[in-house]
């Protein structure tokens, strides 16, 4: 909304080399290369003037980057939390008296959004990430918050696809409140699957979404009966199969607990040692139907057609 | 603080208003009672975005946010928007404290960053637990029967988000131009927007888009459900006159 306003200088597209000087503690900040553009704000990769490497988050939404500063505080107090970045610097760049824009600076988390990362992956390798996503989703629940936020683009994950990391605490939100920042293809509101609050089964409906997004490497339209669409968008794919019943589960907020989901999952992805190895055709995501390809392909036409005479 | 209810009109329209008052002027007028004017635009395919000026306009003397969409935005638009403008007059009645409190020249975006974090905190905790009032007004003028259909769902959304918020809603829905009024009462206030189907059954014919007497009416529906004060802050002395 903002963005679309002209300013004498926007912070979505800093070159590198550019020096950001924080008004409260004179720190310089210099821009090495861009991280990714989100719905609030731009990230940047900086090197501080002491050397450090950090992410730098900047938006000319002051409220939006404070109130994630106020989340990244609240997690930093959480124990054993292993989740999203840790807060370095908060402060403010002045450019001068009318443009001033809030930042803060983070850890730099070095991989690649889920989508990418799993492309090319197995079924088994994402479900894998998933469940390791659930552990530390696990320690967030306990402390009295949900994700929120769940998208490919807030997910990030390790070159060797060991580590999966969450970015964006944007969308963190309190139990009991409503959640703050959603994406539709996530959102069970969206899907006429359940409400908005904050709460466990929120988080677990999007995380069920994200593992459905990085199968089909695309998000999908609601179409007339949502529920059964993705009961379908379930059975569409058969290296899905073993993990129908814990999806269904978790779209249908049927789970109580991330753990409960994850325990489930684990079950699946590596049931025993024995099972595993004489597992040697693992099929891969990028390789489960060319027909289910022109499906996705034709529908989507469709649904532009469908969309443009509206 | 005087815990009121926040008070929003959303106007969502695809045409420039070309009967009666100038909508800038209704506007201006309604946020000083207290009230914000919201408006969203909609795109018809292949329409630029500089082809509904008025719209920000209406927005800007109201107090509000406005924003231009093609149909397929509006679902995530319509609460964005609302939410957006129910922070923004929460920040505005906040800053108002602290210019009482502090000095007159400071702000929240002035303090240094860990209090501007704590003052957040407060706004966000206003914008989970206020009520809300929110009348809804519809252009149903000809060009917009297509439309309809999605404003009929990005409603219900908008209800899903703002319910789940622990502050209680009150909605009500407008159309205009109404059949012999300029406006017509298509859904008196309720608490959640569900059941929309029949909700706006005529549709009037194109020509005539009198968005200025529709806010105007949309207001006066306010006045007649005396149901909480405005907040202190953004009311002022002088009384509501819509004389020209
Ligand atoms: N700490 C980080 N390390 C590396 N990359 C990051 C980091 N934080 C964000 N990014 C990248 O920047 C993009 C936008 O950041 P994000 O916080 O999601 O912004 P927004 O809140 O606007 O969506 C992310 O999708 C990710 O690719
Ligand atoms: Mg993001």
């Amino acid at each position: 909304m903002k963005r679309q306003k002209s300013h004498s200088i926007s912070v979505y597209n800093l070159t590198p080399g550019t020096q950001i000087v924080g008004y409260w503690h004179q720190q310089t900040f210099t821009i090495i290369k861009p991280l990714g553009v989100g719905t609030v704000g731009a990230v940047y990769l900086v090197k501080r003037q002491d050397q450090a490497l950090l992410a730098l988050k900047i938006s000319d939404n002051s409220l939006s980057i404070t109130s994630e500063i106020n989340v990244l505080k609240k997690l930093s107090k959480v124990r054993g939390n292993r989740l999203g970045p840790c807060l370095y610097d908060r402060d403010d760049w002045r450019i001068n008296s009318i443009n001033c824009y809030s930042f803060y600076t983070m850890s730099y988390i070095k991989g690649r959004s889920f989508n990418e990362a799993v492309r090319n992956a197995s079924v088994n390798v994402l479900f894998t990430l998933i469940s390791q996503l659930l552990d530390q989703v696990e320690h967030l629940h306990k402390a009295g918050f949900v994700l929120g936020d769940v998208k490919v683009e807030n997910v990030m994950v390790s070159d060797d696809l060991k580590n999966i990391s969450f970015v964006d605490v944007g969308g963190i939100t309190m139990m009991g409140r409503s959640i703050k920042e959603y994406t539709e293809f996530y959102d069970r509101g969206y899907w006429q699957m359940g409400t908005r609050y904050a709460e466990v089964s929120y988080d677990l409906f999007s995380i069920a979404m994200l593992a459905l997004h990085g199968i089909y490497q695309k998000p999908f339209k609601r179409q007339e009966k949502p529920s059964a669409q993705l009961s379908k968008k379930m059975n569409q794919n058969p290296a899905l199969k073993p993990y129908r019943t814990c999806m269904e589960k978790a779209l249908h907020g049927r789970y109580t607990s991330a753990k409960k989901m994850k325990e489930d999952l684990n079950l699946i992805t590596a049931p025993s040692r024995k099972r595993t190895r004489s597992n040697t055709h693992v099929p891969s995501i990028a390789h489960t139907s060319i027909g289910e390809l022109i499906i996705l392909a034709v529908g989507s036409v469709v649904l532009f057609i469908v969309a443009t005479f509206y | 603080m005087n815990k009121g209810t926040l008070k929003q009109i959303l106007l969502i329209t695809d045409g420039c208003s070309n009967k009666g008052e100038d909508p800038s002027v209704v506007s201006q007028k309604i946020h000083k009672q207290g009230i914000v004017v919201n408006v969203i635009g909609i795109l018809s395919e292949g329409e630029g975005s500089d082809s509904l000026l008025e719209i920000e306009e209406i927005a800007t003397s109201g107090g509000g946010v406005s924003q231009l969409v093609y149909p397929n935005q509006l679902l995530k638009t319509v609460q964005t928007v609302t939410k957006q403008a129910m922070n923004q007059t929460l920040k505005g009645v906040v800053n108002q404290e602290l210019k009482q409190l502090l000095s007159k020249d400071q702000s929240i975006d002035t303090l240094p960053p860990d209090q501007r974090g704590e003052v957040i905190e407060v706004v966000e905790e206003l914008a989970e637990t206020t009520q809300m009032e929110l009348i809804v007004l519809v252009d149903t003028s000809l060009s917009m029967q297509n439309k309809l259909e999605t404003v009929k769902e990005a409603l219900i959304d908008l209800s899903i988000t703002m319910n789940a918020r622990i502050g209680k809603n009150q909605f009500m829905i407008c159309a205009f131009p109404g059949a012999k009024t300029v406006t017509e009462k298509v859904m008196d206030w309720k608490s959640e927007l569900k059941d929309l189907h029949a909700v706006f059954p005529k549709l009037t014919s194109r020509g005539v888009t009198p968005t200025g007497p529709a806010l105007k009416e949309a207001f006066y529906q306010f006045s007649q459900t005396d149901l909480m004060r405005s907040f202190e802050g953004e009311t002022t002395e002088e009384p509501f006159d819509f004389s020209l």
